[in-house]
């Protein structure tokens, strides 16, 4: 008995079934396609959206900066001012250590104790004194007093020399100080 | 027998394939759409949101300015803008000085033997260009006068304090103080006599600030400075209040013009 030869059916079998495979890739394709549309919609609206917001600052700069423009004259007295303060700040701090050191040399050592000659150089900030005094026990308070520690303390570079008699019967004494860097200070 | 190799039908294929031919198309309509449109719109995205961002940075420091300068005209500090002003003037001082060395000398008593003042300097445009960058670089040029007085220690220490302490800002940069113990008239005893070099300071600094750009801060050392400052005598000027004069003598003796009578 001969063999049942159909040739067409299993081509139609195979034709079905590549359609079928073609019926999904299209569905896929499509699916890709809607969400990658979606996609470039949702980015486009966030640009356009971004660009509202971009507009809104820009605008808002606007108003601020001619506010700031109309107040123009108080911050160009406030900021020249605030720059003046800072040069006095650092010029403050390089004399008020000379001021305080020549009030306080002129009465530490008394009355009878004449400070007979100072000199002052601002480049290395050294103050020199020529303490002149009576006689001999005056200058020997002076020296006790340049003992003491409460000098010691307050200027550690102190130096002296140079003691001389005069024909007077004066004696002078030379002291140097190498003023100490001013530190600024709330005052009290 | 060996089979034929078949031949690509290509009306054939778009017959049976109609839908793999369709989704290719719509693959590449997505390609193309993702390539031309969605990159660049994502990349343009990004940018507008990096600006939005820089924009909004720039809207918050032009409002904290503003905040700022509503502030300002509030603290206490701002109301010394005027005598900080006139103690770091922004001109050179030599009026201010000359007034301010008279108020002193009267103040302390001293007697001012001999006074040099150098109120500028003549020199080539190179010159004035290096000494220009330097005091730019410090922020101030300095007035020097040059003078000797005669008095007692305490005047002369007094003249030396006020002289610190008076507007415009002055500083003793050199001094040397020496005594003459008189021997014969009362009047001459314990007499000082002191050269001094003094420096008086003015304002040179150029200061370009931009529009968002926040204002300065004081630091707690400039209050301290401030609160120092209080205590300095505020020099000014006399200012002349009236005309003397004028209008009433006829200096060319114009024949036939007389003077319209008010």
């Amino acid at each position: 008995m001969p063999r049942n030869i159909n040739f067409v059916r299993e081509r139609q079998q195979k034709v079905a079934q590549v359609g079928v495979l073609d019926q999904r890739i299209l569905l896929v394709t499509i699916i890709v396609f809607a969400i990658l549309l979606l996609l470039s919609l949702g980015v486009a609206g966030t640009r356009w959206w971004f660009g509202g917001q971009v507009r809104t600052v820009m605008t808002q700069q606007k108003a601020q900066e001619s506010a700031i423009v109309q107040q123009q004259p108080i911050e160009e007295s406030y900021t020249v001012f605030a720059h003046k303060l800072r040069v006095l700040r650092d010029l403050f701090g390089n004399r008020k250590n000379k001021q305080n050191s020549i009030a306080f040399f002129s009465k530490y050592f008394g009355s009878e104790v004449i400070v007979s000659q100072i000199s002052y150089s601002s480049e290395d900030e050294v103050l020199t004194f020529v303490l002149d005094s009576k006689d001999i026990f005056v200058m020997n308070n002076v020296f006790e007093k340049l003992q003491s520690q409460e000098l010691r303390s307050l200027y550690p570079t102190l130096q002296y020399g140079g003691l001389s008699r005069a024909q007077t019967g004066r004696y002078s004494l030379k002291l140097t100080v190498s003023l100490p860097k001013y530190v600024l200070q709330k005052p009290s | 027998m060996k089979e034929a190799k078949q031949t690509f039908n290509l009306q054939l294929f778009l017959h049976l394939r109609q839908k793999l031919v369709l989704a290719i198309g719509v693959g590449l309509v997505t390609l193309i759409i993702v390539l031309l449109l969605g990159v660049p719109q994502l990349q343009q995205t990004f940018e507008t949101r990096a600006k939005l961002q820089k924009e909004t940075a720039r809207l918050d420091k032009l409002k904290q300015k503003l905040s700022e300068l509503d502030g300002v005209t509030y603290e206490p500090a701002f109301e010394q803008v005027a005598f900080i002003s006139q103690t770091l003037p922004s001109k050179k001082p030599l009026l201010e000085l000359l007034t301010s060395l008279y108020a002193v000398t009267q103040k302390s008593g001293v007697i001012v033997n001999d006074f040099s003042i150098n109120p500028g300097l003549v020199a080539t445009t190179a010159a004035e260009l290096a000494q220009a960058s330097q005091t730019q670089k410090a922020g101030y040029d300095t007035l020097e006068l040059k003078l000797s007085v005669t008095g007692t220690f305490a005047q002369i220490q007094d003249f030396i304090l006020l002289t610190e302490t008076v507007t415009p800002f002055t500083t003793i940069t050199s001094f040397a103080l020496n005594a003459t113990f008189g021997q014969t008239a009362e009047v001459a005893k314990d007499v000082f006599s002191a050269e001094l070099v003094t420096n008086t300071f003015f304002f040179t600094k150029s200061i370009s600030v931009s529009l968002e750009e926040a204002l300065p801060k004081l630091a707690e050392d400039d209050y301290i400075v401030l609160s120092e400052l209080s205590g300095y005598e505020r020099i000014t000027l006399p200012e002349q209040s009236g005309i003397l004069g004028g209008g009433s003598e006829d200096f060319f003796q114009v024949e036939g013009f007389t003077f319209p009578s008010n």
